[in-house]
């Protein structure tokens, strides 16, 4: 066992070594015929591995099934509509009751890249998002006894559960089904993702402008990976004072407003949120926590105002705008 | 031996195998485990390192993005919350958990810290991306601050290379003397700067915080204290492995120490086993042994023999009930004795077992089967021997050498009337006769002492004093040395025998001797005997038919029910007698009287039929001879005058049927008696059988002819219509008989007279109409020759005259005027008067004395017949008694009765009482009854007849063949006499037919058992013809015409003393 061990670790760092070899010479073949892409701070999405499809659609209709909500009128695509960016195209939606939400809908598309969940981050993975909108009063103010007695009138439903899991119909393997179905919610072949993956021609010379802009302007700073942010927390207002932001917005500050702090209740985490991703920002007006923004062009301009500290002129905005509509993929349900 | 050795074998190997698997599962769950958990500690460290790099990457500015650090946080996180991982850091020991703790919150805090780095890192990236940006802008703006510009950005991104606070207060002290300017590009890029240097600063802060983590050493604390627990854990597992082996080792090492025990202990086992078993096997008896689970623990080689059909089953560990019901599917249970415990076993192939199962101490069980097959044979055999000794058909008698009774069996005490009580102790002279005995007891003795079987015959006698034959053996019993110790007496009682045998000897002399035919058969019809009588009748040979059935000898003539009927009679009654038609050997048929009798056994079992038969066909000649000579005329072949009164009173009856009237003619030739005297009777009987022609040509076929007698012919008209119609008969009659007769070479001239009654109007029967034709004739004959007359007034007259008869008649018995004479019967043989007839006389006032004839067909037809017969009899018992005084005491009287008087009451009983009145003796009378009687063969007529037998009278037919009954027929009668009509004696010895009626009655007779008295024997040739035909009695005038009482004694005397030299007496009736 102890030999093991050794072998093992004498092996791993030797296998690395090889390997790194290798993609050195790939890599190095590569630059004869084409640009150099691969240390760009923005990464093609990958495919969501290893999905159950049964899996999926049961989840699919579970994420349309109202009677996730107490008055049987609320499901998931309720809020996060799957043909408009997976996101509602209100600030802050309706919940059950016509209650109305505190923060905008981010979109579930490609929400399983993000390293938290929710704006202010309280929930560490999907697992522990399902339960947010459940629970909560302005949305769907339910919970999973009662959702599951509801779910478990319905002979049909019961038998696909059945089928599936071992252990049939339960708040645990619904949660699970919900979740395979939006693991499927992936955007791919962005045009910009094509560029990356070498095709030239995927993205119009305005779009490339924008792109070295965004860099440019340090935009790039935090909207950066596969998913174009989600990876980091940023402070709302990083290098320019936010309550110029509040005070303009017109609105009363609210609890939401104060980020993570809401969550951890640490004095440096106010006003920290979860950076959005930008895949389909180009779909999910209106923006920010809030909802506050409509256009993205007014988007950029206020990014650039309070996190970059720069008044960024409108053909920049514009060219950076068209550069984040080249970040956008496709998906079946998008274009349902 | 070979299941203990396998027992052996497995357990060894099972201690052994669960040794090595304690052995593996201990090892295997601790490596297994350990290793688990050292990668995952391996791959903590390795995430912590990686999650380092991306720290450092990430602070100096070279990652651009954060999918890597948001992977390795996912991952750390991961695999603190799989629950796989968790589990296997469960059951560590309390420092180690501790440890762990320890090192995974540096790791949480890294992580924490990590992401402020991002975003500070992101902010301070911000700044220099956005650097070139602002320089342009300055350059466009502010070209002439530009080299200055220029020169702060190159600090800046010398600060970002070596992080050196010496540059960042060269950047600070360099951006100060910007502050003049206040141009927006130069405002924005002292902004930028600063913002910048102050993220870098704090990214430098929360670097060197981050650096300061103790993850490094929380690791190899937890690592190194994870190791030493590790190889604690080893050293546990070794030192158990060692104790295992040990353990083990000793295990086998103990084992193999046990199994030469075993094998040892084994061996000797089974030495003492082999031992017992030879012995066990040795013993005759059959013998199993089971243990307290009824498992079969050592059956022996003969309990295999004892049951050969279970060898399959004795093996040791079978269960008892097995092979106990096994056992008892080809054996069944006796009750041996009186223990119950101690059964006896009856095979199917007839050997017996004496079983017993006795309990073990250790509660067991222990079978034990005796064969006794050969003792149970034995007794058997005594059993049986003693049981044929006890119903032998034959007296034994055991003794002692000295004659002293020991035993005697049952049939000895049955034939000698003592039992063995009371002969037991004695000698067997207890059952001796005396002196009497054909026996030489002292050879006998002597015989028997020599050891000699001796056979002889006693004579000995019963306890009740009766004698009786024995034949006995008497055999000597020697023991095994050859001593003698007893006598036995085998005897058996012979009288039964002796006479049978005597009785056989008579019976087959009968057999042999007899005239009858005698045929034995089976009871299935098959002939076992014939006797010579048989071969001498039927003409067929013993040989010829043993093993036939009497079939053969079937004529065709019976009907076909016959023999059913004969041989359902057979059945139902045992016997069957009638007469049969056979057939002879030469094929020609006869009659023969057959009495069959069935012969049964002592238990009612059909043995044999016996047959006796005897030739009929004289006899039956004889019978239609006398049938032919009594009712028809010899001569003339027409019907005599007895057929003719039978038939009259049949057409009388057919007429008074159906109103008609019928006529009869009584013809009386003319001068026949001067033809037969003149010319012979030869001429004369010519004469009549052409009369008889010329007649019978005259007259109708329903018509009837008869010779009534001599020369009377009779002729009967049946349904006349009116007497005219007679008439013209009549004178045809008288035609006919004008014409010559051819006769004698002459010619012959006769006449006749006819008379004619007719019926209803001229009689009230038979009788009177004869007798008036009779008188009508007389008057034609009167009124000159070949006339006819009729029955007239006149002659009513003549009847009137008989009714004036008929009154004196019965004044007759009142005044006494009837006298009873007696004429003799006398036996030739005994040359003796055995018997004597009543005949009554009537003393009539005015005519003198009157014959029987002349009244007693009146008194028959008045009924007077009646008193006057009683009065016969009152007066010959009384006569009789009065002979009987005078010394005549073995004479016979013969008492005639007719049928009349039957009709008219008389019977036995009213004779008893006339005869016991006169006190006379019934034995010596005679009632002589006529054929008639029999007319009516009813039972009734048998029983009157029997009536009279029982008062001890006899009963004689008188006027015999004058009937027309058949001999075979009277046999159904009690009759002992047969009287022969004298109309028969009258003619002999001349007239032959007679003669040989004659014989033939009295050959029958004599077949019959019947004794014959001829009447009306009236010559001494009569007499000596009788006499040489064997006729015993005659009567007749020859001996003595009737006689008075008083005169009788003389004449017996007369006749007695007159035998010798008979002659002829005076003939007068």
């Amino acid at each position: 066992m102890q030999a093991f061990k050794q072998y093992n670790r004498a092996h791993k760092p030797r296998r690395q070594i090889i390997f790194s070899a290798v993609m050195s010479l790939l890599l190095l073949s590569s630059f004869a015929s084409a640009m150099d892409l691969s240390s760009e701070p923005i990464k093609p999405i990958k495919p969501a591995s290893e999905l159950n499809q049964d899996k999926v659609s049961l989840g699919r209709d579970l994420f349309h099934d109202a009677r996730l909500s107490s008055d049987n009128t609320i499901s998931c695509a309720s809020c996060h509509s799957l043909k408009h960016g997976g996101a509602d195209t209100s600030a802050v939606s309706t919940g059950v009751g016509g209650a109305l939400g505190s923060a905008n809908t981010p979109t579930v598309y490609n929400s399983s890249l993000n390293f938290v969940q929710f704006w202010n981050g309280r929930a560490a993975d999907l697992l522990e998002q399902v339960n947010g909108p459940i629970h909560n009063p302005v949305e769907m103010n339910s919970n999973w006894p009662l959702i599951v007695r509801n779910l478990s009138q319905d002979p049909g439903l019961q038998s696909r559960f059945s089928t599936l899991y071992s252990d049939g119909l339960n708040a645990g393997n619904i949660r699970d089904a919900i979740i395979e179905f939006e693991r499927s919610l992936i955007t791919l072949n962005a045009p910009f993702d094509r560029w990356l993956k070498g095709d030239e021609s995927a993205i119009s010379d305005a779009q490339k402008q924008g792109y070295r802009l965004f860099k440019s302007y340090g935009c790039i700073s935090c909207h950066q990976g596969s998913n174009v942010g989600g990876n980091m927390y940023a402070r709302f207002g990083a290098v320019k004072d936010i309550s110029e932001y509040f005070s303009d917005r017109g609105t009363p500050m609210s609890e939401t407003d104060l980020g993570r702090y809401t969550a951890t209740s640490d004095a440096l985490d106010r006003y920290l949120f979860k950076v959005p991703s930008l895949r389909l920002a180009s779909r999910t007006s209106p923006y920010f926590h809030d909802g506050s923004v409509t256009r993205l062009e007014d988007a950029i301009k206020i990014m650039g105002r309070f996190q970059l500290g720069r008044e960024i002129p409108d053909e920049h905005i514009t060219a950076i705008s068209a550069f984040i509509k080249s970040l956008t993929g496709e998906h079946p349900e998008l274009s349902r | 031996m070979i299941w203990f050795k396998t027992r052996l074998y497995l357990t060894s190997l099972f201690a052994i195998v669960m040794l090595a698997c304690l052995f593996y599962l201990l090892h295997e769950d601790q490596s297994q485990s350990g290793q688990q958990r050292s990668e995952i500690l391996l791959q903590l460290q390795v995430l912590d390192n990686a999650l380092d790099l991306e720290v450092m990457l990430i602070s100096s500015m070279q990652q651009q993005n954060y999918d890597e650090i948001v992977r390795l946080a996912q991952q750390l996180k991961q695999q603190e919350t799989d629950p796989d991982m968790a589990r296997l850091f469960l059951e560590l020991p309390a420092e180690l958990t501790e440890k762990l703790k320890q090192y995974r919150t540096t790791l949480h805090q890294r992580v924490a810290l990590a992401e402020r780095i991002k975003t500070l890192a992101s902010t301070a990236r911000n700044g220099l991306n956005y650097m070139p940006m602002l320089v342009d802008r300055v350059a466009e703006t502010h070209s002439a601050r530009l080299p200055k510009v220029e020169a702060i950005v190159n600090l800046l991104y010398q600060y970002h290379i070596f992080k050196s606070d010496l540059d960042a207060l060269e950047i600070k002290h360099q951006l100060e003397t910007l502050n003049d300017d206040s141009s927006e590009s130069i405002a924005d890029l002292k902004f930028h700067i600063q913002a910048n240097l102050m993220a870098q600063t704090q990214l430098t802060q929360l670097l060197a915080e981050y650096k300061q983590i103790p993850n490094k050493t929380a690791f190899n604390q937890l690592y190194s204290a994870y190791l030493s627990y590790r190889n604690k854990e080893a050293q546990q597992t070794e030192y158990f492995n060692s104790v295992l082996i040990g353990l083990t080792t000793v295990l086998i090492l103990l084992l193999t120490f046990l199994y030469l025990r075993l094998i040892r202990s084994h061996q000797q086992t089974e030495q003492v086993r082999l031992r017992l078993k030879d012995g066990v096997d040795n013993i005759r008896e059959a013998f199993a042994l089971f243990d307290a689970e009824n498992r079969l623990i050592l059956s022996n080689r003969n309990f295999c023999n004892y049951y050969p059909w279970i060898s399959e089953l004795l093996k040791p560990g079978t269960d008892k009930e097995i092979i106990q019901s096994a056992i008892d599917a080809k054996c069944r249970y006796l009750q041996g004795s009186n223990s119950d415990l101690r059964l006896v076993q009856q095979l199917d192939n007839g050997n017996y077992y004496l079983c017993s199962n006795s309990p073990t101490n250790e509660d067991g069980e222990v079978w034990v089967r005796v064969d006794i097959t050969e003792a149970r044979r034995g007794e058997q055999e005594l059993r049986k021997l003693s049981r044929a000794l006890e119903q032998s058909p034959a007296a034994v008698v055991i003794t002692d050498t000295n004659g002293v009774i020991e035993y005697i069996n049952p049939k000895a005490e049955q034939v000698s009337g003592y039992t063995l009580e009371e002969v037991i102790g004695k000698r067997p002279s207890v059952f001796s006769s005396g002196d009497i005995s054909p026996v030489n007891y002292q050879d006998m003795w002597q015989q028997m002492l020599a050891g000699n079987a001796w056979q002889g015959t006693f004579l000995n006698r019963r306890k009740n004093g009766q004698l009786y034959w024995e034949s006995a053996t008497i055999s000597a019993v020697r023991d095994l040395r050859g001593e003698i110790t007893h006598f036995v007496a085998v005897k058996e009682d012979i009288s039964e025998r002796r006479s049978t045998e005597e009785q056989l000897r008579m019976n087959a002399a009968v057999f042999e001797t007899t005239n009858e035919g005698i045929i034995i058969t089976t009871p299935d019809a098959r002939i076992i005997s014939v006797n010579p009588a048989f071969t001498h009748i039927t003409g067929y040979t013993a040989e010829e038919v043993i093993g036939k059935t009497p079939q053969i000898f079937q004529s065709g003539k019976q009907k076909e029910n016959f023999y059913q009927e004969m041989w359902q009679t057979l059945e139902q009654d045992g016997s069957w007698s009638g007469e049969v038609w056979n057939k002879r050997r030469n094929g020609s048929v006869y009659p023969q009287w057959l009495s069959i009798a069935a012969v049964r056994n002592s238990d009612g079992q059909l043995e044999q039929y016996v047959a006796v038969f005897s030739d009929m066909t004289q006899r039956k000649n004889d019978e239609d001879k006398i049938r032919q000579q009594a009712n028809f005329d010899a001569l003339t072949s027409l019907p005599n005058r007895i057929m003719l009164k039978r038939e009259l009173e049949q057409i009388q009856q057919l007429c008074d049927q159906s109103g008609e009237s019928f006529a009869l003619l009584f013809i009386d030739l003319d001068r026949f008696k001067a033809v037969n005297d003149t010319l012979g009777h030869s001429v004369g009987d010519e004469m009549l059988q052409q009369v008889s022609l010329r007649l019978a040509s005259v007259i109708r076929d329903t018509d009837l002819l008869t010779r009534f007698g001599g020369d009377e012919f009779v002729i009967v008209l049946q349904k006349i219509a009116d007497p005219e119609d007679a008439a013209q008969t009549a004178q045809r009659v008288i035609e006919v008989l004008k014409p010559p007769f051819q006769l004698a070479a002459r010619s012959l001239y006769i006449g006749a007279s006819v008379g004619i009654s007719c019926y209803p109007n001229d009689a009230s029967n038979g009788d009177s109409m004869l007798r008036n034709a009779d008188m009508a004739m007389y008057l034609a004959k009167d009124r000159g020759r070949n006339q006819y007359q009729f029955f007239n007034a006149e002659m009513r007259e003549h009847v009137r005259n008989k009714t004036d008869l008929e009154q004196a008649l019965r004044l007759a018995l009142e005044r006494n005027e009837f006298e009873l004479y007696y004429q003799p019967i006398c036996n030739l043989k005994r040359r003796k008067v055995v018997a004597v007839e009543a005949l009554i006389r009537w003393h009539q006032p005015d005519q003198g004395l009157i014959g029987p004839g002349e009244f007693i067909p009146l008194a028959e037809e008045t009924g007077l017949i009646q008193p006057i017969g009683l009065w016969v009899l009152q007066r010959s018992c009384e006569q009789m008694q009065q002979w009987q005084k005078l010394g005549i005491d073995d004479l016979l009287i013969s008492v005639n009765v007719s049928s009349n008087q039957r009709h008219l009451g008389f019977d036995a009983q009213v004779a008893e009482n006339i005869i016991s009145k006169a006190g006379a003796d019934p034995r010596k009378l005679v009632f002589e009854i006529t054929e008639s009687m029999f007319l009516d063969s009813s039972d009734e007529g048998v029983t009157w007849l029997n009536q009279f037998k029982a008062l001890g009278a006899q009963l004689a037919i008188d006027d015999f063949g004058t009937g027309y009954s058949s001999l075979s027929y009277l046999k159904q009668f009690p009759i002992d006499k047969l009287k022969i009509d004298r109309a028969f004696v009258r003619d002999l010895p001349d007239n032959k037919e007679d003669a040989s009626l004659v014989s033939a009655i009295i050959a029958m007779s004599q077949s019959l058992n019947l004794e014959l008295i001829a009447e009306g024997v009236e010559t001494l040739e009569q007499l000596q013809y009788l006499h040489e035909l064997n006729c015993a009695n005659i009567q007749g005038f020859l001996l003595s015409k009737p006689v008075t009482a008083e005169q009788l004694p003389g004449v017996i005397e007369r006749i007695e003393s007159s035998f010798p030299a008979l002659t002829s007496a005076d003939y007068e009736i």
